[in-house]
């Protein structure tokens, strides 16, 4: 792969290239090849600990398994996306999730995809079930999109969870609920009751805005502050919910429409 | 508190690559990390409490409890084992009623197990602060646990 | 001696040369090994002792501590050095000895007792000189101690990276000075070209000591070559494979040798600024290390316009804080940054992106003090010795069963017999051998089949291990493979970052499967998948923990398969080992009733009348062992089976 310059390789069988900086999962995706994946989202950086979108990279006699989200293709590499050996690893990294994870039905199919129809492991029993894969995307979106950090890591290996620092409410969360739309296997959740945002497994309440135009609450008040501050909105903008903020935009765009056709 | 939070923050530059050897230095002072001296840490350094709170809990070296006042570590090195770590930590729970991860009612010892001390010729081994004690029988450890407690 | 700052080489030279005079004084000189397994055998109170005791009647005698000479199963060793006379090694010295040690000195005479070899001059590896310690004849009492070539546990060696260990006070510069130390430095920072130290370091063959085994100048030149203007030196110091202790040893021994190799790497390089990643378990090499920091800063050798070639370089001090994984350069990296040590996928290596996203060079504690080595006396010289794919010297750590337990560092191709019978003194205790494990969680263990195989770095892994760091643990027929096996299994589990689904999940359900075939409850379908589950997580996992976690079950299985059929078919462990499987039970023929047992025994299981055979409660015995260990008569036996006859 050179600065700046395409890189041509081969992708099941086929021609492709990849833009300068392009990962094999952007490629693929372009070519309307299909990679599972289960740690990863456009709208944060890549982070390559699920496994699942593993490909094969042979080039010469050699060969060697790599996570498509994160690897940029060599000039002479030969990538296969579907081969034996990456269903097999495919099949094992599902298998080890779904058996740690058995109500989590997304798990369940994407198991049948590659053979599972049975784990061969046991759940662990002193625990309670809980759905949570530990793909950290809350934990990025929250860091890199919001930029309030509000969740995290703690501990590591077997033990390692998602955590609110200290396992306490969060303080940094404005009830965005980014992470709750962004986990792939719904183990976050949220409840607007009586006014108020509440988090659950962030342990925060967060007053909920109304829209000053329908009354309706759409957003938590931080969030409306934070995205005003972010963006630069006049206040009256920020404060409108988006399909109110539609309805004005329309109505301004008809306006235009009108003046102009007359 | 303040004191000594004071002082292992001037110790190195206030930014995020120097969140470990504050953490170390903080644990070294008060034998543990308290919650408030973390918050205080990751304003100083400008980094996030979540991750705070991970590099906290990621390292062995770190504890968010108190520890006792002499931590005495199990070697749990493959030498150790084949000589029969496993049998101190039996020999230190019958002593001290305290497991691995414990600390001791009278906050005396806290036991842990270390990944390998590096004493391979002395197997099995413990270390009790920085003071690492090899070839451990029962009579030994009683030894080396009364002259702990005779000093404090 | 405070000596004011030295800048350029001659300079260097002339200090050099009164230092080894000062060194070679004809002075009696003590040395008492007093690195961590030193102290940890009692070395602190004879060295206390002897500074105390000093008779009066040795004039200028020097007592100084030294670094680890390898032969730890002979700890306390205190070394004696008389004018014109061979230095002694005197081995098991208690505080006790030292007054019947001075007396000796005083009259020129050997203490017996505890004298165990003779060194017959000074080595001056750097310069390839040896100075006799008197010309003529060895007086009676001398010649009666075997020379270290005659020693079997020395005969074989060749200290290269230990050539300072043992024979110099690590906390004395001076002493490194005069042993040649920093010449190198000098000569390769104001003789040679990077380009040239690069290529000389590549001649040498130097190969990663540390585990991974790549060529160390292909490192440096990629480092060099990467683009930018920031680069990192990093020596990895972390070494977490338990059984391993050879960089400990080095770095309490010698840290200026680490230093030295840092500093001409660092000029070969392009780079500034060093870092030094210790683990937070070895406090005491972290001292040595930081005095020696200092002492080298005063003496101009880091610092800017270092012997007035112009470039500059300083290195810090990181302690690791308990976490095996932070021994991959990756994880390492992200601890340097602050944050915790989760590795990253190496598709883009760390010599191109690393540390700060900066061209990086990591190399091992011994790789780095090996480099001096190599400058000093050349390429060519380094190469000759050891075998065509592994050149050099390798220490390895030799624990376990042996009867002689150590650091050995031998040419690379002697075979693992060689080490583990002629340098290690083969199985105590009466025992056989059964198996070596080499190269730590990422290695395997090898079978008697294999004894003659050459220590290289191409054959171990031919066979399935690997070198890895240097640990070598012997093992007899009274270790249960697959409970080494487990063990590797456990540890692996405790270190994983838990970042990747293959090593998180994938290493706890193989140690689940391993636990059930310890306790008896082995299933037929256990191994088959035991060998799927350890292919995906090769293939899977992100970084080399995880991908060489499934190693020590794999070798065990190719080549113990008979031990996991036992335990898995038979409920049996052949070696007693695994605690469900075995029984402990008191002789009553040979029991007198001592109750020795009674009060060892931490789970209160043994009973009985005084002087009547005493019994052991199943229900409450947890077989530890201790009451085996606390019998004097040989009474207790362990016998198959859990379940009583």
């Amino acid at each position: 792969m050179t600065e700046g310059e395409d890189t041509p390789f081969t992708l099941n069988g086929k021609p492709a290239v990849a833009h300068p900086g392009e990962t094999v999962l952007s490629v693929a995706k372009r070519h309307g090849i299909h990679i599972p994946t289960l740690c990863h989202h456009d709208a944060v950086a890549p982070y390559g600990a699920c496994r699942l979108c593993v490909v094969e990279v042979s080039w010469g006699k050699r060969s060697k398994i790599v996570t498509s989200c994160i690897y940029m293709p060599y000039e002479n590499d030969s990538v296969e996306t579907d081969s034996a050996r990456v269903r097999r690893v495919r099949a094992m990294v599902l298998e080890l999730l779904w058996s740690r994870h058995p109500e989590v039905e997304a798990l369940r199919d994407l198991a049948g995809e590659y053979g599972v129809e049975e784990p061969r492991f046991g759940a662990d029993p002193s625990e309670a079930p809980n759905r949570c894969i530990l793909c950290g995307m809350c934990v990025r979106v929250c860091a890199e999109v919001v930029g309030q950090h509000a969740i995290g890591y703690a501990r590591r290996g077997s033990e390692r969870r998602i955590s609110t620092p200290y396992g306490d409410a969060a303080e940094e969360c404005i009830g965005c609920a980014a992470c709750v739309f962004i986990c792939p296997t719904g183990a976050l959740h949220y409840e607007d009751v009586g006014g108020l945002r509440l988090m659950k497994e962030l342990q925060t309440e967060i007053p909920l805005a109304s829209c000053r135009s329908c009354g309706e609450p759409f957003a938590t008040e931080q969030q409306i502050a934070r995205v005003q501050e972010r963006l630069n909105l006049p206040k009256e903008v920020a404060e409108t919910c988006p399909r109110c903020r539609g309805t004005q935009h329309r109505r301004a765009m008809e306006k235009v429409l009108v003046t102009k056709r007359s | 508190m303040d004191e000594v939070l004071e002082n292992v923050l001037a110790r190195c530059a206030p930014e995020p690559s120097s969140l470990i050897s504050v953490l170390q230095d903080l644990q070294e002072e008060v034998y543990y990390l308290p919650r408030e001296a973390l918050d205080q840490v990751a304003r100083r350094l400008g980094v996030p409490r979540a991750q705070v709170y991970h590099v906290a809990t990621f390292y062995r070296a770190f504890s968010l409890e108190p520890r006792g006042l002499h931590t005495i570590s199990i070697c749990r090195g493959t030498a150790c084992h084949v000589k029969g770590a496993e049998k101190i930590a039996d020999m230190l729970r019958a002593e001290l009623d305290a497991s691995d991860g414990e600390t001791t009612a009278d906050r005396m010892f806290t036991v842990q197990s270390v990944r390998c001390l590096g004493c391979c010729s002395l197997a099995p081994a413990i270390m009790i602060d920085r003071e690492v004690y090899g070839g451990v029988n029962p009579q030994k450890l009683r030894r080396i646990l009364k002259r702990y407690r005779d000093e404090d | 001696m405070k000596t004011s700052p030295i800048s350029t080489p001659a300079q260097l030279a002339k200090l050099a040369a009164s230092a080894r005079k000062a060194f070679l004084a004809p002075k009696p000189k003590i040395l008492v090994g007093a690195a961590t397994c030193g102290l940890a055998t009692g070395a602190g109170r004879v060295l206390d002792a002897l500074r105390e005791q000093t008779n009066g009647k040795l004039d200028g005698l020097r007592v100084l501590e030294t670094g680890c000479i390898g032969a730890c199963f002979l700890e306390p060793l205190v070394d004696v050095v008389m004018p014109g006379q061979a230095r002694i090694t005197y081995a098991h010295v208690t505080s006790e000895d030292d007054p019947g040690i001075l007396d000796a000195m005083a009259e020129g005479k050997v203490y017996e007792k505890r004298a165990v070899g003779r060194i017959d001059a000074e080595p001056f590896l750097l310069d390839d000189v040896k100075k006799n310690y008197r010309r003529g004849k060895f007086a009676e009492d001398v010649r009666k101690v075997p020379s270290y070539e005659k020693v079997p546990f020395f005969a074989g060696q060749l200290h290269v990276a230990m050539r300072n260990c043992g024979y110099i006070d690590p906390s004395s510069i001076e002493d490194y000075i005069a042993k040649g130390g920093y010449s190198a430095a000098a000569k390769a920072l104001t003789e040679m070209e990077p380009e040239q130290i690069i290529e000389e370091i590549k001649t040498s063959g130097l190969r990663g000591r540390g585990g991974g085994g790549f060529p160390t100048g292909r490192k440096w030149e990629t480092a060099r070559k990467a683009p930018g203007d920031v680069r990192y030196v990093i020596c990895n110091a972390d070494e977490g494979d338990p059984g391993a202790y050879m960089d400990r040893a080095i770095i309490e021994g010698d840290p200026h040798s680490v230093i030295e190799g840092m500093i001409i790497g660092s000029y070969a390089i392009g780079s500034h600024e060093g870092y030094v990643y210790v683990r937070e378990e070895y406090p005491l090499a972290v001292k040595r290390l930081r005095l020696a920091l200092r002492q080298a800063e005063e003496m101009g050798f880091l610092g800017d316009n270092i012997f007035g070639s112009g470039h500059r370089f300083r290195i810090r001090i990181n302690r690791g804080a308990g976490a095996f994984v932070c021994g991959e350069s990756t994880a390492l990296m992200a601890s340097l940054e602050g944050r915790v040590g989760e590795p990253r996928a190496k598709y883009i290596h760390t010599v191109e992106s690393g540390l700060w996203a900066k061209p990086s060079c990591l190399n091992n504690v011994e790789t780095w003090n090996n480099v001096p080595v190599i400058i000093a006396r050349g390429a060519e010289w380094y190469a000759s010795i050891g075998t065509e794919g592994s050149k050099g010297t390798k220490v390895f750590s030799l624990v376990g069963k042996v009867n002689r337990v150590g650091l050995v560092e031998v040419p690379m191709g002697m075979t693992l017999r060689q080490v583990i019978e002629d340098i290690g003194g083969g199985i105590e205790n009466g025992g056989q051998f059964k198996a070596v494990q080499t190269g730590g969680p990422s290695g395997g263990c090898i079978p008697s089949e294999y004894l003659d195989s050459p220590v290289d770095f191409d054959e171990l892994t031919k066979l399935g291990s690997m070198m890895g760091s240097g640990g070598m643990i012997v093992m007899d027929d009274r270790t249960c493979m697959v409970d080494v096996a487990r063990y590797f299994l456990a540890f692996l589990k405790d270190e994983s970052c838990g970042k990747c689904v293959p090593c998180r999940e994938g290493t706890a359900r193989m140690l689940e499967i391993l636990d059930g075939i310890c306790e008896g409850r082995g299933r037929p379908g256990d191994i088959d998948l035991l060998h799927e589950l350890s292919e995906a997580i090769v293939d899977g996992s992100l970084c080399a923990l995880g991908g060489s976690a499934p190693n020590p079950v794999l070798t065990t299985l190719k080549y113990f398969s008979e031990e996991y059929r036992a335990h898995i078919e038979d409920r049996r462990c052949p070696a007693k080992v695994c605690r469900a499987l075995i029984r402990f039970a008191i002789d009553p023929d040979k029991c007198t009733g001592c109750a020795a047992c009674v009060s060892a025994c931490p789970e209160k299981a043994i009973s009985g009348e005084k002087k009547e055979p005493h019994a052991i409660d199943q229900t409450k015995c947890v077989k530890c062992g201790v009451c085996v260990d606390a019998c004097r008569f040989d009474a207790i036996e362990v016998k198959q089976g859990s379940e009583t006859e």
